[in-house]
């Protein structure tokens, strides 16, 4: 009985080992055969790519966007089905990845925000959109934009959803009080450089007797100095923190000692609840800040708000690129679906005037400058300046574009862990701050070298 | 003396209390009114939210966790109680080890075997359903340990005995005499079954790729859009989601209450 | 006698083929067999994945046990997630199970609103972790957050702590959110054990003169014995996979999200797996060494434990 027990029990293990150990072969085999080339749809030209028959997948997590974009695709392609999911953007990658490692559901059209884009591009899973079907010409696309949509071999592997170029949001009656003038061209002369800006900041710290400074806090500072700076710091496995952030961190702290800066972290209830508070007189803002920002956070203070160039140059906040799954059965039709909703004149307008989403494709700016020239949604919020327009003129232009890496959110987060402590240790010197951001940095990416 | 126990029990259910009652205030908030100060009263955005949280299909999530939580209650249980059965009451051949391998079984991080899990439910065809999220707990380790610790206090050997010398089937007595004596053993384990694949947010996360069998802890998640964390309304929604647990600790208890007397009078 | 001759008739001897002997075996089956079936395989993958290096995309690269060499050797971050880990345990294991059981045997023996005291500390435990991480992080907040504002007009402080950024507090806030959360828990645990410790030992003891905290030493605890074994083992195994509370008191407001706390003080082993798989990087074989080695850190803390308390011979 006891040995007949023994014997069943330590069979049926041995069977279930083996049965996994086949199963695990199998894995590996289901990846090999997903990077088949793609077999069901014909290779021969498209003659009327409106009539195209297929059901797309796209995980999104903006759900209004999604089911109004549709509708107006669906007026001109009547036969593509579009899926949407919604899926949160903090839990996008590991949906992601999970789906694709265990070979499940996999959409489509995938979504890559800021935050973890150049991690999206280095798992290499996004179409190349210069090659067939796509052919998309990176010279449609606004200049700065084009290495923000690249791979680390130069390709474009996507679209972006929208322009982020990001200035600083401001209040005007602070700005009048303590400066007397509210005018953005004046305040960009006031403020053309960051030496410029921390001398006025001085000035509005003595003015107002502390009780207003120039920024809420180290984080908001950090993000426009690191925008600015886009040159490559990576080269394969190689990162140069030195020449990346050695820099935009002697300004910070400079000016955190200049005492111009706040003590709120980023997104906090105190930082959100200090734009009606009048604490602070400069936001970075990109243009869906003025909608999620400033307006959300301050509802009483329409007119008092007003946009400027940041010191030097603008940079990028934000910003979500969409490609093509690799391996998708769909990709004429989820290529119909973004170039209609990203790129083309009849969906970019429909796109900037319900949304205020303003495309990567430089023709419609040619094409419907009379869009632009009109007062957009938050205009009157802003003391009745044309943001669109203001965005384009004057931030755009001299704006560069920074290449993605994988390396992109170690950096982001390693400066979200390291922050807090300079803000609340005053003796720390960007010195130090720099080499322990080296130290975290390894802590965090052990395959990379670091400089 | 007693009104020492009292006081302390008092502070101790007001610090309980409180982080729940805050969630419930601040669902009735408007989202960036919660970062202004420190609601302590309720607002007067409870409509709003509550239009939030329904318009979005809350039902039908709702229903797909209740459907899992069921689910895996009734599967949890049976295995738990059979397999405690077994080990608190009999002596048999390979006993130890089966409780090693309770045991270590329990002690598997719950997070290890992830995409192998998917994996295989996707190989059994059964990848994208409420299957995968339910059938992770048919065999609940933590569940049989429970069932066995419990057991072995709470059946008497004796009564077990007295059934078998009245002719009484082995399943006979299992289900006659057994049961009823561990309905709070039961009725605990329920609940916590209940309690934790209600809570459940990353095998959801991974596993269901299509909104409508979207669980509440996911769903929660998504409520607000893109830049906007919509916390208010996310508040409202996890108010709700705690109401089903709630009545069904509040209904659990009762039987607490009954297996207390019935303890009282046995023996 | 009469007993015997039962056994000795046809229907007795069909019925000892299929009796006592037979039946732990059925019992026990259907746990095994499903075990088997549905959580056995990807344990097994994922012993077998940690022997690889991928990253759930390209193909799979072995190599062998270089994962866990360098996880126990050379990553620092791993070995402080360890200390991490166990301190946080010493600071809330000992005092959820003091305070739980005091709770317990003192709502236990109210004579009314023990369902109220019952109902309203499992609250913490049933509410979602979520809305928990928010809430505390919410409320020892810095600049506005209640517990500074409270401490700073009571005057006990000049100026807002800042809780969540110091090393030692960060940890303290963490236990005291497993704590809150835990109590009630352990309530119930511990009273449904007290539900079948029979009355009428508390009579006799009584009739014998003992008082309360005689009744409770020679008495409750003795007899709650394997109940206690089950909460020591179980919280244990539960701390030592501490991920929810660390993970949503620092993650934060949309956006910044401190992968574990200030100077990595409250990184626990099992945040460090997820952050290797999906947050910082996506080395899926390397993470798997991390479960593994939790797994064998698991094994050899609760035995250990379940040993001691349970003395030889397993209860």
């Amino acid at each position: 009985m006891k040995k007949t027990f023994a014997f069943k029990s330590g069979a049926m293990l041995l069977s279930l080992s083996m049965l996994s150990m086949a199963l695990v072969g199998c894995g590996s085999n289901n990846n090999e055969k997903a990077t088949n080339p793609q077999g069901s749809t014909n290779n021969a030209v498209i003659d009327d790519p409106t009539q195209l028959n297929a059901t797309v997948k796209i995980w999104d997590w903006d759900e209004a966007f999604q089911q109004g974009m549709i509708a107006e695709f669906n007026k001109v392609y009547p036969n593509i089905k579009i899926e949407a999911t919604v899926v949160n953007t903090t839990d996008y990658l590991q949906k992601l990845q999970s789906g694709i490692a265990s070979g499940s559901d996999v959409p489509d059209i995938i979504l890559g925000e800021s935050a973890y884009r150049g991690r999206l591009f280095d798992l290499n899973i996004l179409d190349n959109l210069g090659n067939a079907p796509y052919n998309l010409d990176a010279s449609t696309i606004v200049e700065y934009v084009v290495p923000f949509v690249s791979d680390n071999n130069g390709n474009i592997v996507a679209v972006d959803q929208t322009l982020t170029p990001a200035g600083f949001a401001y209040r005007r009656d602070l700005a009048k009080q303590y400066w007397g003038t509210d005018d953005p061209a004046e305040l960009e002369q006031m403020l053309a450089t960051w030496d410029q800006f921390i001398e006025k900041g001085i000035e509005l710290k003595e003015k107002s007797n502390d009780s207003v400074l120039m920024l809420p806090g180290v984080g908001d500072a950090f993000i426009a100095l690191r925008g600015q700076n886009t040159d490559s710091y990576v080269n394969g496995s190689e990162v140069d923190l030195t020449s990346k952030l050695q820099q935009p961190l002697e300004r910070l702290f400079e000016m955190r000692d200049a005492g111009i800066l706040g003590k709120l972290e980023l997104w906090s209830p105190a930082w959100s609840s200090s734009m009606s508070k009048g604490e602070y007189m400069f936001y970075p803002m990109a243009p869906w800040g003025a909608k999620w920002h400033i307006s959300a956070n301050d509802p009483d203070g329409s007119g008092r708000w007003g946009l400027v160039k940041a010191p030097e140059r603008g940079f990028v906040r934000g910003g979500t690129a969409i490609g093509i799954y690799k391996d998708s059965k769909v990709k004429e039709a989820a290529w119909e679906f973004v170039k209609f909703a990203y790129l083309s004149d009849e969906g970019s307008l429909y796109n900037f005037q319900t949304f205020g989403n303003m495309t990567s494709s430089k023709a419609f700016y040619e094409n419907h400058a009379d869009a632009i020239e009109a007062p957009g949604p938050f205009d009157e919020f802003f003391g009745g300046q044309n943001l669109a327009k203001y965005f384009m003129d004057n931030i755009v232009p001299d704006m560069t574009g920074e290449p993605q890496s994988k390396y992109d959110s170690v950096l982001d987060a390693v400066f979200n862990t390291l922050y807090p402590l300079w803000t609340k240790d005053s003796s720390i010197t960007a010195d130090a701050a720099l080499e322990k951001f080296k130290e975290e940095f390894k802590n965090k990416a052990s395959d990379a070298t670091v400089k | 003396m007693k009104y020492v126990v009292w006081v302390i029990l008092a502070i101790i259910s007001l610090l309980s209390i409180f982080p729940f009652y805050m969630m419930i205030v601040m669902g009735t908030h408007y989202n960036e009114d919660l970062f202004k100060g420190i609601p302590l009263l309720p607002g007067d955005y409870f409509v709003e939210n509550l239009k939030t949280v329904l318009k979005a299909d809350f039902f039908r999530v709702y229903v797909n966790s209740l459907v899992v939580s069921i689910s895996s209650v009734i599967l949890a249980t049976i295995t738990s109680c059979t397999i405690g059965y077994s080990i608190a009451k009999f002596d048999f051949k390979g006993k130890q080890w089966l409780m090693i391998f309770v045991l270590v079984t329990m002690m598997v991080p719950t997070q290890v075997g992830l995409i192998g899990y998917i994996i295989e439910m996707r190989s059994l065809g059964i990848g994208n359903t409420l299957w995968p999220v339910i059938l992770t707990w048919a065999a609940f380790p933590f569940g049989a340990f429970f069932m066995i610790q419990f057991m072995r206090d709470s059946v008497p050997n004796e009564m077990i005995e007295s059934g078998r010398i009245d002719g009484c089937s082995e399943l006979g007595i299992f289900v006659r005499l057994v049961l009823p004596i561990i309905k709070p053993g039961l009725s605990t384990l329920a609940t916590l079954v209940f309690l934790w694949s209600w809570n459940n947010y990353l095998l959801p996360l991974v596993t269901i790729n299509k909104a409508e069998w979207y669980t509440l802890t996911i769903f929660i998640s998504n409520l607000g859009i893109v830049h906007r964390t919509d916390y208010a309304a996310r508040m409202m929604a996890l108010t709700m989601t705690t109401i089903p647990v709630l009545i069904l600790f509040l209904l659990g208890s009762k039987t607490f209450m009954k297996g207390l007397t019935a303890g009282a009078v046995k023996g | 006698m009469l007993a015997e001759n039962k056994l000795n008739t046809p229907t007795a001897s069909r019925k000892r083929k299929w009796g006592p002997r037979m039946w732990p075996y059925l019992f026990a089956l259907p746990f095994v067999v499903t075990y088997a079936a549905f959580q056995l395989y990807p344990v097994l993958y994922s012993f077998i994945l940690s022997l690889y290096d991928w990253n759930g995309i390209s193909d799979r690269v072995f190599v062998g046990l270089d994962n866990y060499i360098q996880l126990w050797t050379k990553d620092k971050l791993f070995i402080k997630s360890i200390t991490n880990t166990l301190i946080m345990m010493l600071m809330f294991i000992p005092i959820t199970l003091i305070l739980g059981l005091a709770l317990a045997y003192w709502t236990f023996n109210l004579v009314r609103g023990k369902q109220f005291i019952q109902t309203i500390n499992i609250l913490p435990y049933i509410t979602t972790p979520v809305a928990i991480g928010f809430i505390f992080s919410y409320l020892f907040d810095w600049q506005t957050g209640l517990v500074n504002l409270l401490l700073v007009k009571l005057d006990f402080l000049q100026e807002g702590y800042y809780w969540l950024q110091e090393e030692w507090s960060s940890r303290a806030i963490i236990a005291l959110m497993v704590i809150w959360r835990n109590l009630g828990y352990f309530m119930i645990i511990f009273m449904a054990g007290m539900t079948t410790i029979p009355q009428d030992v508390y009579e006799a003891a009584k009739v014998d003169g003992a008082t309360g905290f005689t009744l409770f030493t020679k008495i409750t605890f003795p007899l709650l014995k394997n109940i206690s074994i089950f909460l020591v083992v179980t919280a244990i195994i539960g701390g030592l996979q501490l991920f929810d509370e660390p993970k949503l008191l620092y993650g934060g407001w949309s956006g910044s999200t401190q992968v574990g706390g200030p100077n990595n003080t409250a990184l626990t082993i099992i945040w460090k797996f997820v952050d290797e798989s999906f947050i910082s990087n996506t080395r899926l074989g390397y993470s798997s060494a991390i479960a593994y080695s939790l797994f064998v850190l698991i094994v050899v803390f609760s035995l250990i434990s379940f040993r001691a308390m349970a003395g030889k011979g397993g209860g």
